[in-house]
């Protein structure tokens, strides 16, 4: 029995009798969370967030994926707050500081509602990189393909709507954009969906059903907005 | 001859022209398809022909006596048949059409704002005489007693067409959805083709140009006519007009009179609402279909800019066959998705398979060291200013080396070697190590040697080996 205590609460209670070590260590943590207060602002930070939840968030930058407002919930099949997203929109300036520390910029991009990260060097902050082109590529030939079929851009990105299976094999067998795949390095349209899906820009909503995340529709609808202020100006 | 052809009276004309509607239907859509008042004989005759084809002969032959154009004149059915540069063109009775126009909804004619104008043009006119004190408003004065049966009729003829309108405008809703479920259909049949895509514009553009003509023409002017506050330029408007009559028969004691105008008044301002449900319609329509548009052609603009890109991965350059990066920064968005770093963490395990490998590579390497104890000597052996003979020697010593080496799989052969010769000879070279992968390659029987599309590379001394990795594998035959 007593061998096993320290183990689960902290050494410092290794002499301490079972029925105490709850409170001893209670008293611990109290003195823990006070000192930092008054010394240094910055180890404070790292003790009000959910270690596991920021390593979570570590693991999906470490991806390559973006951390949307909403999540597709497979179990109940709607969209639900992302528990990472809400952790770094709460703690956002703890979140900029580490990343920052590990020489990368933490962005979040408000109309799409999603978190990405940045090198963080003053000159290649702006130098495009070939995951942004095979994202934005993929995008581009979807929203086309969807608008051609006569269908409204919004649908694309919504659950009940989205596009599925079929939508997937008639843009396989137009030639031209599985060319333009191969010129981005990706062989075929199931593993562009893969891609995009991996990196959270579409969400699987069925078997064979997907919608596009708000961070594609982001980029789609940003490409309307500028259309129609190149057509008005 | 003629006078022995059996006519119909009127009432007959008509219940037989009632029995066979379509004929009728279709000579009303034809006259409103040309935007003309009359139709020609011939197209009637022909009209006639091929409805009738498939009825009985009695019928036909009615039917033929009916429309017959001297019946259809004595009947007052026509109102008039004129010859105009060689054909006959027939002209009904207003009546006779409303008539028809009244049991086909699609038949409708769309109230333009010419029409509502001339309108409320008419019922200026004879506001103007009660303004204009001509009036006496005594029922014995013809005058007067006119005047209101024009009034009567003008406003009941307003409210008819109307009225009807409305019905048909209502069925707009339904016209738009077979419209918008047309050029999906188009769009369906033909596939994502780019020949596709322009029909398919081209059908929007027209479909949305047809709409907008229909709001702005029609359901606009019509709107506008029945708002209690519009102003109009030239006179009060609709209500303000029906008011001034309203209090011109009060002033003179005329309260049923005055009643009956409220009542029209407040069955045209009823009709205020549905007009404006279905202008709230079509405007959400025609916003839906600009978006649409907008939308396709946003995405095709920004296409074009890909497939440009693409295209220049198919120029002369044989290195290029990837479309440049730089293209992200056409779209504005985010230029670099990059990932974050991992982590590297130096491997040391704890489980009995790291140590398995562990102790079998350690026992590998004690055993080739066993194999090379002898030619310890060798090193030793003084050869006065034999190079030749040394490295003979020493060749042959890298020989009976490599053939006592064990093998086991690994990705790497080259590295293998490498180390392993490295250790055993302090005058290793890099050229030992090509002649020793040589000797590799004939030399197995347990284990396949693969060389893989990998390139490594090796440093020893100032000399950099850059090679294809060769992989060991164990020969299934073998295992």
């Amino acid at each position: 029995m007593t061998t096993e205590n320290p183990s689960n609460t902290t050494p410092v209670s290794n002499t301490v009798l079972p029925e105490e070590t709850d409170k001893g260590s209670l008293d611990n943590s109290a003195e823990s969370h006070n000192q930092p207060d008054s010394t240094t602002e910055l180890n404070n930070s790292f003790v009000l967030i959910n270690a596991e939840q920021s390593a979570t968030i570590f693991r999906q930058f470490t991806l390559g994926k973006v951390i949307t407002k909403q999540v597709f919930d497979q179990l109940s099949s709607e969209q639900q707050d992302n528990p990472l997203f809400t952790c770094l929109f709460n703690n956002e300036s703890h979140f900029e500081q580490l990343y920052q520390h590990l020489g990368y910029q933490l962005c979040l991009n408000n109309d799409g509602d999603f978190y990405y990260v940045q090198e963080h060097r003053e000159e290649s902050s702006d130098e495009a990189d070939d995951n942004a082109l095979k994202v934005q590529t993929i995008l581009l030939q979807l929203g086309r393909y969807y608008s051609q079929t006569g269908r409204d851009l919004t649908q694309l990105c919504q659950v009940m709507f989205g596009f599925n299976e079929s939508d997937i094999i008639s843009l396989s067998k137009d030639e031209d954009s599985v060319a333009i795949l191969k010129a981005i390095k990706i062989e075929s349209w199931p593993k562009a969906i893969d891609f995009i899906v991996s990196r959270n820009f579409a969400y699987k909503s069925g078997n064979n059903s997907y919608f596009i995340s708000s961070a594609g529709k982001a980029f789609l609808f940003n490409l309307v907005e500028q259309y129609s202020q190149f057509e008005q100006g | 001859m003629k006078n022995t052809v059996k006519k119909f009276n009127t009432l007959e004309t008509l219940r037989i022209l009632l029995e066979h509607p379509k004929i009728m239907f279709n000579v009303i859509r034809l006259m409103d398809k040309d935007k003309v008042r009359y139709i020609s004989e011939s197209q009637l005759a022909q009209e006639i022909l091929y409805y009738s084809a498939k009825l009985d002969n009695t019928e036909q032959q009615r039917l033929s006596l009916a429309f017959d154009t001297d019946n259809l004149l004595q009947s007052h059915i026509l109102a008039d048949k004129d010859v105009y540069q060689g054909t006959c063109r027939l002209t009904f009775q207003e009546g006779v059409l409303g008539l028809f126009r009244l049991c086909e909804t699609s038949l409708y004619q769309e109230l333009t704002d010419s029409k509502l104008k001339s309108r409320l043009a008419s019922l200026w006119r004879l506001q103007e005489r009660v303004n204009g004190a001509e009036l006496s408003f005594v029922d014995n004065d013809p005058d007067y007693s006119e005047f209101v049966d024009d009034l009567m009729q003008q406003l009941s003829e307003l409210l008819s067409v109307l009225k009807q309108n409305i019905d048909r405008m209502r069925l707009l809703g339904h016209d738009l959805e077979t419209m918008s479920a047309a050029s999906l259909n188009v769009n369906l049949t033909d596939g994502a083709t780019s020949n596709g895509l322009v029909f398919d514009n081209d059908n929007k553009e027209q479909m949305l140009s047809q709409i907008t003509q229909l709001f702005e023409r029609h359901i606009k002017p019509t709107q506008n006519f029945l708002n209690h506050t519009s102003h109009l330029a030239k006179g009060s408007n609709l209500f303000e007009t029906l008011n001034s009559f309203k209090l011109a028969f009060k002033g003179n004691g005329k309260h049923s009179l005055s009643d009956q105008i409220m009542r029209y008044s407040m069955s045209l301002s009823n009709i205020f609402v549905p007009i404006t449900n279905v202008a709230h319609q079509v405007d959400q329509f025609l916003r839906k279909t600009r978006n649409a548009l907008l939308q396709s052609n946003a995405m095709e603009h920004f296409h074009q800019k890909l497939n440009r890109a693409y295209d220049e991965t198919l120029a002369r350059n044989l290195n290029k066959t990837k479309i440049d990066n730089k293209l992200v920064k056409e779209f504005s968005f985010i230029n670099n998705f990059k990932r974050v770093a991992k982590l590297k963490d130096f491997r040391v395990g704890q489980s009995p398979s790291y140590f398995n490998n562990l102790f079998s590579e350690l026992s590998l390497r004690l055993e080739s060291l066993s194999a090379t104890q002898p030619l310890e000597n060798f090193n030793l052996t003084a050869v006065k200013n034999d190079t030749e003979s040394k490295s003979l020697q020493r060749a042959l010593a890298i020989f009976e080396q490599i053939n006592t080496i064990k093998l086991r799989e690994t990705d790497d052969l080259c590295a293998m070697l490498h180390y392993r010769l490295e250790d055993d000879f302090s005058d290793y070279q890099l050229a030992d190590l090509i002649g020793a992968c040589q000797l590799m390659h004939s030399n197995q029987d347990e284990f396949a040697l693969k060389t893989i599309n990998k390139k490594a590379y090796l440093k020893h001394a100032d000399e950099i080996y850059l090679y294809r990795r060769k992989k060991v594998v164990k020969k299934l035959a073998s295992a």
